[in-house]
């Protein structure tokens, strides 16, 4: 049988973007078992009593416990974590200020864990200095290379388009979301469920920033027909969850940023559906219809 | 009253500059009562005379400033190195030359295990020193197709599984972790590059885990110093500084047959804590000492990586050959804009605050920092020290002079990995001045050594003889011009180790008032040739005026 395994998403950008905000901000809006995983408790200033409300766990990440790497602290810690009961449903890992998300994304892919998103928090006031630092203009630069979504925060402070345009150099592809306080969607944030919102497209605005979701039900497809849909998903779609139905197999498809997967399920079905979150307007209403085919089963248009 | 116990010598060197040699030492309970001619120490009053080092050398029992207690644990596992290794109960373990001494070193293992499924785990590998053929899972599997084989590397970066493990541990092309490297049929080949793909050999990486944070470990530790005539060790980060972390550490050096002090420094590495926290729990260990082995008063911060793995912050113009899609320069582990807050918080509590830097940027980091600091809370014989001290440079030593600092060189790099620094990590002219012990001497840098166990075997006659010859593995002679001398070396491994930890008023050197710690050592290193400083043998060590005989093997 298929075991669900624990999202992590791996929460990463330069000191003072608010990736600790954000933490709480997650833990607030989560209704699923989440456990964290910091580099210093002592710097950081985490809601306990969220953490709790959660049935959470806190785990420390060491920085690297010795000077060599015998024995990897993070993956020490991805061990211990392993062997809870009951598991969590959700890991955060909040990196250290200098620590390349990518690094620690690597250790995601381990059994029982399943790299969710690597979100990176960007100062928008400060990220013009930061990302030509003398010290640390590289460790930022990767950082933004690292990232699925970037989250352009401090949004009311700063000029989120400069922000924009000064990331984009670095990270080209990478979609960019504004946010106030590191308030963000639960939809991105977390995880979208195909069962929910799936009828009509539909607009939300959360703190002044907008997304629009766009859903799609089918019966069965072809696995060749879902992976070149997923190739064609443009980068403003910052999310999208599905379970499809092909001829031989059931996969649940994920996308975070640009990456995605299509994992086999053991759940058999006779019909597909898909929900998707992004950008205003990155798609259009039939998108799906037209990679996919309609809800009838008829093939795609082309 | 403790009676007074006189050991005569072939010779006594003290380390204390005001009498530096002597024939004999008088002991009474666990300190050195006086040192002189026997005659002279006989007016102390009634006493016996104990001969067993009379055909000996005694010297300070070394200091070593800078290890991991780790390095204890890592023998419950298969030795596989290139060099040979002695265990912590004197086994010398010959090194492994060629594949097929390592797969006849497993064989042998394998033999010795019950349970047919459990992981066969052995360390140490150092493919760099093995002509010819890659190892790779194909030759694990001649020794076992049944049993899972995990096989660390030297460097902590590199893993080698046999076919087994791929299959119990599901490890399969089709997992997006990098580094998992693929044969030509596209399968993986048994190498896991990197610390994330090595923790998918889970079950391999979960026994060495294991292993090392067993309390064997920490007396794994202090034999392994013992039979290198070492009286005290410093745990340089590693230790969980929590309440039961640290009560280990009260039980073990409470025995009276533990053959080490400890110096256990205080980290966030391990455990979460405040870092005020931190600081006062080192303070009241200090304070409040519960044993005579056990000490406090050092703080470990790191700042960057290492220059073999190309992950030490360097200045330009950074690498010298890394490998293909390396980043430019190293990582940090710390940022260094936070480094003077924190240095500050460790500062103001009267600690010791000992940095790791390999790189000169990181050094330059850590100097700035402390001189930031001194600026706003001026405080005189800090003794902050920058660890490892690698590509340090002139102008960093003589800031670090004029600022009150310490070194702490990591001299045995010349002869494990000088070769590799020469010819791809930062070339020719900055291998020749890494580790340099001579600039330190120059500009009035204290400085000691070390091996940083269990990263190189610890000994401080091998750091010794790393310092004054400069010989790399290949018996080249890396920077003639910052070799040292014996007397100068005798000096980083004894009491200028000892000043770097605030217990010179205790150890260091042999002199009436301190702990009678003792090497015992079976020639004179300022009479033997100096390249043979590190074969000189070491009967074992004297500890609080115990003897404790090295082990010998078996
Ligand atoms: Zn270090
Ligand atoms: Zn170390």
């Amino acid at each position: 049988m298929t075991v669900e395994r624990i999202a992590v998403t791996v929460l990463g950008g330069y000191l003072g973007a608010g990736k600790t905000t954000l933490l709480n901000h997650l833990l607030s809006v989560a209704d699923e078992r989440v456990a964290i995983m910091v580099n210093d408790f002592g710097e950081l200033d985490i809601d306990a009593q969220l953490l709790d409300q959660g049935d959470g766990k806190a785990v420390t990440l060491p920085n690297g416990c010795i000077c060599c790497s015998l024995i990897d602290g993070l993956a020490s810690a991805l061990d211990d974590l392993s062997m809870v009961d009951p598991l969590p449903e959700r890991l955060v890992i909040e990196a250290s200020g200098v620590a390349d998300p990518a690094g620690i994304a690597a250790f995601c892919h381990a059994k029982p864990y399943r790299l969710d998103l690597v979100l990176v928090m960007v100062d928008t006031v400060d990220i013009g200095r930061q990302i030509d630092d003398t010290y640390v203009g590289e460790t930022v630069r990767a950082q933004l290379r690292a990232a699925d979504l970037i989250v352009l925060n401090k949004a009311d402070l700063g000029d989120t388009a400069t922000a924009a345009a000064l990331v984009a150099e670095h990270a080209p592809n990478v979609p960019t979301i504004a946010a106030t306080q590191a308030e963000i969607d639960p939809r991105i944030l977390l995880a979208l469920e195909p069962q929910a919102d799936h009828t009509e497209p539909g607009h939300i605005h959360d703190h002044g920033v907008p997304f629009e979701t766009w859903s799609w039900r089918g019966g069965i497809v072809d696995e060749t027909t879902v992976r070149t849909m997923a190739e064609a998903l443009p980068p403003g779609v910052v999310r999208a969850k599905g379970l499809v139905a092909t001829p031989s197999q059931s996969f649940v498809f994920q996308k975070v940023g640009e990456r995605w997967s299509l994992l086999p399920t053991d759940q058999s079905m006779r019909e597909s559906q898909l929900v998707a979150i992004g950008l205003p307007a990155t798609l259009d209403q039939r998108w799906f219809q037209a990679h996919l085919g309609d809800e009838d089963g008829a093939p795609p248009d082309h | 009253m403790n009676e007074t116990v006189i050991y005569p010598a072939r010779r006594i060197i003290t380390m204390n500059p005001g009498f530096p040699f002597a024939e004999a030492v008088a002991v009474r309970g666990d300190r050195i009562l006086g040192v002189g001619a026997l005659a002279e120490l006989q007016s102390w009053g009634p006493h016996t005379v104990d001969e067993t080092f009379v055909d000996h050398v005694i010297t300070p029992g070394f200091v070593e400033a800078h290890s991991h207690n780790m390095t204890g644990g890592m023998w419950a596992n298969t030795y596989l190195g290139f060099f040979d290794r002695r265990d912590p109960n004197g086994k010398v373990w010959a090194g492994c030359k060629t594949i097929e001494a390592i797969q006849d070193r497993l064989r042998e293992a394998e033999m010795e295990i019950d349970d047919p499924s459990e992981t066969l785990v052995g360390w140490g590998l150092d493919p760099i020193y093995l002509r010819g053929e890659r190892l790779v899972g194909r030759h694990l599997d001649a020794v076992s197709e049944t049993r899972p084989i995990f096989i660390q590397h030297a460097s902590g970066h590199l893993a080698t599984v046999n076919s087994e493990m791929l299959r119990r541990e599901e490890i399969t092309e089709h997992n997006p972790t990098p580094g998992i490297q693929l044969g030509e049929d596209g399968k993986p080949n048994g190498e896991l590059q990197e610390p994330a793909a090595m923790r998918l050999a889970t079950s391999g990486f979960r026994k060495m885990r294991l292993d090392i944070s067993s309390p064997d470990t920490k007396w794994g530790y202090a034999f392994e110093a013992r039979n290198a005539g070492h009286t005290t060790i410093t745990d340089l980060g590693g230790s969980v500084f929590t309440d039961d972390g640290l009560d280990e550490w009260r039980q073990v050096t409470d025995d009276p047959d533990y053959p080490a002090r400890v110096m256990v420094a205080g980290s966030t590495f391990s455990g979460p804590m405040d870092l005020h926290e931190l600081a006062q729990r080192v303070v009241d260990g200090r304070d409040n000492p519960t044993n005579e082995k056990l000490k406090f008063g050092i703080i470990k911060l790191m700042l960057d990586g290492s220059i073999q793995g190309f992950t030490a912050r360097l200045t330009w113009p950074y690498y010298h050959n890394p490998p293909e899609g390396n980043a430019k320069n190293g990582i940090w582990v710390m940022a260094p804009e936070t480094m003077p807050d924190t240095l500050e918080i460790f500062h103001k509590a009267g600690l010791t605050v000992h940095c790791h830097c390999n790189g000169d940027e990181a050094s330059e980091v850590f100097i700035s920092a402390v001189e930031e600091v001194l600026e706003r809370h001026p405080r005189w014989d800090h003794r902050h020290t920058v660890q490892h001290c690698q590509l340090t440079t002139p102008s960093q030593y003589a800031r670090m002079a004029a600022l009150g600092m310490h070194a702490n060189i990591f001299s045995n790099h010349i002869f494990y990995w000088g070769d590799e620094h020469a010819d791809f990590t930062v070339g020719p002219e900055r291998a020749a001045r890494m580790d340099a012990c001579g600039t330190a001497e120059q500009l009035g840098v204290p400085f000691s050594f070390h091996s940083d166990a269990p990263v190189t075997p610890m000994g401080h006659l091998h750091v010794m003889w790393c310092a004054v010859n400069r010989q790399t593995s290949t018996g080249k002679t890396l920077g003639p011009d910052e070799c040292i001398s014996v007397e100068t070396a005798m000096k980083g491994a004894t009491i200028e180790a000892a000043r770097q930890l605030k217990l010179d008023h205790e150890i260091g050197s042999i002199q009436s008032g301190k702990y009678a710690d003792f090497a015992i050592l079976e020639e004179d290193p300022y009479k033997v040739d100096p390249m043979k400083l590190k074969n000189i043998g070491v009967w074992g060590t004297v500890l609080g005026g115990k003897k404790f005989p090295a082990a010998t093997g078996g």
